[in-house]
């Protein structure tokens, strides 16, 4: 991982015209290369802490460094950050989805040549080469957050900034989002997402802030989601595999089905002196 | 009241669609395949040409003239037809009580109102002027993406500030359409029967839709920035080029404009 950071919030408080506090003392720090996922119950404070930090709205209070720079140009940010917003409805206003794809690039005068390139990729990686001539309206849930997903991606950003993207989606759709997620970030991309479906974050996250309005907690993936009262404490559930291997008495705790196979494997094999032994140990 | 939802929310299903027509657009068609700044200054003349005559004829040449041009960019009049129609209908709704009002050589009479000649003339010119005017800029609407004609159009050094309003009315008019519907829908799927209804609650929807475009507009705008909008809309060029289908257009225009010279004399 690169050692160089690219986003630094300070003390962010956000407060909404009718006085509703969004966020306060909110510190946040991103580096490059990383995977953070932003974990809390609904009105939380996930989206508007997002939107803060793609540049979108100002904070009331605080302060936000982009790539180390105290001030950074609207054209700049926008080249490097690309951030989805929660409802497709509202990224997809264009009358084609070849259209909404081709909006981003073309303000930010990305050369024609490269963006026919990147479309051609984009497109095929999400397989929505036949909705490109489709208007919005017309598409099914799944189909729209892919396009907006994409909308995202053929701005060719450093970082991605994505609100609850799994919120409306299919399984299907769900994992393979997942898959080209990873590999983005494999490919260098820098990568943040909200969520409150938790059974997601350990495919995804290699850092998670907890939030409920201020941050709770902010930690390696694995040491967050094994905390389960604190997780309970602030309206999440556990992982099903975390609670899994509680009520199993595993050690150490899974977080994905792979981890959970090989703990319950480790645990027949053993013929459960393992359990023992960790609860002895406990 | 709950039939008015329906029909206001099928009109505004049909404007919605009447908007998104762009499918057509990029099919391989001929005036698709012209100029853009050829085909948009030929369809503003031929508006142009429609305004300012007044024989009928000329009007239904043109008019024909649009209907053979849909057919050579390959779209179904069955989708093109419904879409403006109902516009030019509007128009002799309009135009109607001319028929009685025009002084002039009396035709017949009709439940003891005579009708002229004059008037009927009249209300025929006006009809026929509005459809080919609306075929005519139909034909732009079918086969240009928006974004083509809002870079034409800058490109002809029509004012930024036009352009641009033009933009941002084109695409939140499409984001409200779909808001509405949604809207209506949802009332739609809470409602029985049309008892209890009132204009009252279509009071309330209305004013639920004023707070809700505000709401859609900011979440649009957002989006906008988000992907790097400036406060100017900026487009990748298309079909700049010349062709031969754009010399045939051309040629098409210029003998309509000779037409309607002879028609002068």
């Amino acid at each position: 991982m690169a050692s160089d950071k690219i986003i630094e919030a300070r003390n962010l408080k956000y407060r909404y015209p009718d006085g509703t506090i969004g966020i306060e003392n909110v510190d946040f720090e991103l580096w490059r290369g990383e995977r953070v996922v932003i974990i809390g119950p609904n009105g939380s404070g996930k989206s508007t802490l997002l939107l803060i930090l793609g540049g979108l709205i100002s904070p009331t209070e605080g302060s936000i460094k982009f790539f180390g720079k105290e001030k950074i140009e609207p054209y700049e940010l926008r080249r490097k950050v690309g951030i989805l917003l929660q409802n497709p409805d509202d990224v997809l206003f264009n009358p084609t989805v070849r259209e909404d794809l081709e909006f981003g690039p073309a303000q930010i005068e990305m050369p024609e040549e490269e963006f026919k390139q990147i479309l051609h990729a984009v497109t095929q990686m999400l397989h929505i080469e036949h909705l490109l001539d489709k208007p919005p309206f017309r598409l099914s849930e799944g189909q729209k957050q892919k396009a907006a997903f994409g909308c995202v991606l053929t701005m060719k950003p450093e970082v991605l900034l994505l609100d609850e993207p799994f919120s409306a989606v299919d399984i299907e759709t769900k994992l393979s989002m997942i898959r080209h997620l990873n590999e983005l970030n494999r490919q260098g991309v820098t990568i943040v997402v909200t969520a409150h479906d938790i059974s997601v974050v350990p495919l995804i996250a290699d850092r998670v802030y907890l939030l409920n309005k201020h941050v709770v907690a902010v930690g390696k993936t694995r040491e967050i989601l094994t905390n389960v009262e604190l997780l309970r404490k602030n309206g999440l559930d556990a992982p099903p595999f975390v609670e899994f291997a509680l009520k199993l008495g595993l050690n150490p705790l899974p977080l994905t089905v792979d981890e959970a196979v090989r703990s319950v494997r480790k645990l027949i094999k053993s013929g459960g002196k393992e359990k023992e032994e960790a609860n002895e140990s406990d | 009241m709950a039939d008015f939802t329906r029909t206001l929310r099928e009109i505004s299903g049909l404007l919605r669609d009447f908007l998104a027509a762009e499918e057509y657009a990029s099919r391989k068609g001929f005036l698709q395949s012209v100029n853009q700044k050829a085909k948009l200054t030929g369809i503003l003349l031929l508006i142009a040409l429609a305004i300012s005559t007044q024989n009928p004829f000329y009007l239904f040449f043109l008019l024909l003239f649009s209907l053979s041009i849909v057919i050579l960019s390959k779209i179904p009049l069955r989708a093109y037809l419904p879409r403006f129609g109902f516009i030019p209908l509007f128009a002799f709704i309009i135009v109607i009580p001319w028929l009685f009002l025009t002084e002039g050589e009396p035709a017949f009479s009709l439940l003891g109102v005579e009708i002229t000649k004059e008037g009927i003339m009249y209300v025929l010119t006006f009809g026929l002027r509005v459809t080919a005017c609306v075929a005519a800029i139909s034909l732009l609407l079918f086969t240009t993406r928006v974004s083509d004609l809002l870079y034409t159009l800058r490109s002809l050094k029509i004012p930024e500030m036009f352009v641009e309003i033009l933009g941002i009315t084109y695409r939140y008019l499409f984001s409200l359409l779909s808001e509405l519907q949604k809207m209506l829908l949802g009332k739609e799927s809470r409602v029985v029967s049309a008892k209890g209804n009132s204009w009252r609650t279509g009071a309330k929807i209305t004013a639920n839709f004023m707070l809700r475009t505000l709401s859609k507009g900011e979440k649009v705008h957002k989006a906008m920035l988000a992907r790097g909008y400036s406060g100017k809309f900026k487009t990748y060029p298309r079909n700049q080029g010349w062709n031969a289908n754009s010399s045939a257009f051309v040629a098409i225009v210029a003998a309509m404009v000779v037409l309607w010279l002879l028609t002068r004399l």
